[in-house]
């Protein structure tokens, strides 16, 4: 059963529009800068740190990739997921303050430019900030993917993949080029508020409309899929990635990815920083259990499907009324761009820093800012070529994402817990980690599991899961 | 009156000392539960076909270190 596409389309242009508003309105509040521009001046205060922070990092993995893993390997998924979101508290308690501080006393903009000050050195930025580009922007294009497979799939190929995948670059060029961090920022507040909200209203109609309530649902759970309530998922294996090759880099997610890093930068003041923490941890455990508990369902209502990330665009697509569908494409593709929008724009700020201005100190900020505006523009269109053609090499820097960046983070740790720490220990640190990332997944080495993409097990080669 | 002097003398270092052991609990908490977050689900509930098993384990777990990073951050000073 397709929707037709007009419905989508008028879904879609409401959401964009208050999506420009906000934006719009943000504008008028940004001043002279590259740190008013990248950083938001240091200003903004918690409700939208606390909901860019969230919307930034929950991407539309969660309703389509978690989902599928969760359909698949149940509960073990959701394990996976708040393993991932203790993990990132507990770092936030420990590096947030810290980061902030450093990125005050030493007018950082952007991560790399962290690193550079701390071991006084412009090739450490130089080498994090290219291993970030080279494996964050497949990530971003795989997230242009997704919304292009969700759109064609949901309107029967009326909205065409490449059609899909422009309707999320548009929204992600406007919000991040318009104004900066401010933009960005409110408007992933806005994506934050509506990924939330939609999520939770479609998990209870579902419950309710064909499950007949909690109480019934768990019944029938317990009843006909008592085998994902149970850990079945590997925590060692060499074939697919294990519980323990995908948990230990998403682990350390809230140091390794400059788009995070960066918004460690922009609270106020400390209260402000403590309430985006607090705003980010609640956001994440709620969205963390409508996500798995969608995996869940779509287990009960849509059996035996092959492809497990199939699972949430099936149940939209064949047993929720059009408009709930629109409404949760709508989240999706909300949870989508408010990701890309700020991985987009965290990057652009890192090559006119750390790339730019570190070999060029006497370059002008007005200089180095005019070159971070242009590289959004073409991060943008890079992820969306990316996305319409994409090469093999994309699959593969997508998979080798989560354990490329992990490189970046002992020199992290350096930075604030080992004094002695050198350049040269740095850079030898990332340029070595990349070295046998890359050759164990050229070769064929892998201890943890063969790594899965950012959209799920099997979003980009399609192959079927073997669970 | 000499306890008293001398308390007064290593005030100070009482201080640190007490930061120290209290910075070391809490690094301690935090290790046990992600020590915990992998090992219980995996031992003791790997067969319990319920959602009262690992679901509701990876849970609370993560519901308790949520507000206990709470707790956590109000020792942060502006």
């Amino acid at each position: 059963m397709a929707i037709e596409a007009v419905w989508v389309c008028l879904g879609i242009a409401i959401w964009f529009a208050a999506g420009c508003l906000v934006s719009y309105y943000t504008r008028k509040y940004v001043g002279r800068g590259v740190a008013e521009y990248f950083i938001a001046g240091r200003r903004l205060s918690a409700f939208p740190a606390a909901l860019t922070y969230a919307a930034t990092t929950y991407s539309a993995f969660m309703l389509v990739g978690l989902v599928g893993l969760t359909y698949s390997l149940g509960v073990s998924a959701h394990g996976f997921e708040l393993t991932y979101l203790i993990g990132t508290v507990v770092l936030l308690a420990y590096f947030a303050p810290r980061i902030w501080i450093a990125g005050r006393l030493y007018d950082c903009v952007t991560p790399p430019e962290l690193l550079s000050k701390r071991f006084e050195s412009k090739w450490v930025g130089l080498v994090a900030t290219l291993i970030c580009v080279v494996m964050i922007v497949p990530y971003s294009s795989v997230q242009f993917m997704g919304i292009g497979y969700l759109c064609e799939g949901l309107t029967g190929g009326a909205i065409p993949f490449a059609i899909g995948a422009l309707i999320a670059m548009i929204p992600t060029l406007v919000y991040a080029y318009w104004a900066g961090m401010r933009s960005v920022a409110w408007t992933d507040a806005l994506q934050g508020l509506i990924m939330i909200t939609t999520s939770l209203a479609a998990l209870f109609y579902v419950v309710h409309t064909f499950l007949g309530g909690w109480g019934s649902y768990f019944e029938r759970l317990s009843a006909e899929a008592s085998g994902l309530l149970k850990v079945n998922w590997p925590l060692l294996g060499s074939v697919r990635e294990s519980y323990l090759g995908l948990t230990i880099p998403w682990f350390f997610f809230a140091l390794s990815n400059p788009q995070v890093f960066q918004r460690y930068y922009v609270p106020k003041d400390v209260t402000t920083l403590r309430r985006m923490i607090w705003g980010f941890a609640i956001f994440g455990f709620v969205y963390t259990l409508v996500s798995t508990q969608f995996g869940l369902i779509c287990r009960l209502l849509v059996p035996g499907l092959k492809v497990a990330d199939q699972a949430m665009p099936t149940l939209l697509a064949t047993k929720v009324p059009p408009i709930v569908a629109i409404i949760m494409l709508v989240g999706i593709m909300a949870a989508a761009v408010s990701t890309i929008d700020s991985i987009i724009l965290t990057l652009s700020s890192m090559v006119g820093r750390d790339v730019y201005r570190a070999f060029r100190p006497s370059a002008s900020e007005d200089k180095e800012l005019l070159i971070g505006k242009a590289f959004i523009f073409v991060f943008a269109i890079v992820c969306y070529v990316f996305a319409l053609f994409r090469p093999g090499l994309i699959a593969i820097l997508s998979a080798m994402a989560s354990g490329g960046m992990l490189v970046i983070v002992p020199s992290i740790f350096a930075t604030f817990f080992w004094k002695r720490a050198t350049a040269p220990a740095a850079l030898l640190g990332m340029v070595v980690g990349v070295v046998i990332v890359g050759l164990g997944y050229v070769l064929g080495v892998n201890p943890l599991g063969r790594a899965f993409n950012h959209l799920g097990p099997d979003s980009i080669d399609g192959d079927p899961m073997p669970w | 009156m000499v306890v008293k002097f001398l308390r007064a003398c290593f005030q100070k270092y009482i201080n640190v000392k007490d930061q120290i052991k209290r910075a070391s609990l809490w690094a301690l908490t935090f290790a046990t539960i992600i020590v915990l977050t992998f090992v219980v689900p995996y031992t003791i509930l790997k067969d319990v076909a319920s959602l009262w098993g690992a679901y509701t384990f990876w849970t609370l777990l993560t519901a308790i270190t949520i507000a206990l990073v709470c707790v956590f951050m109000f020792r942060w000073r502006g």
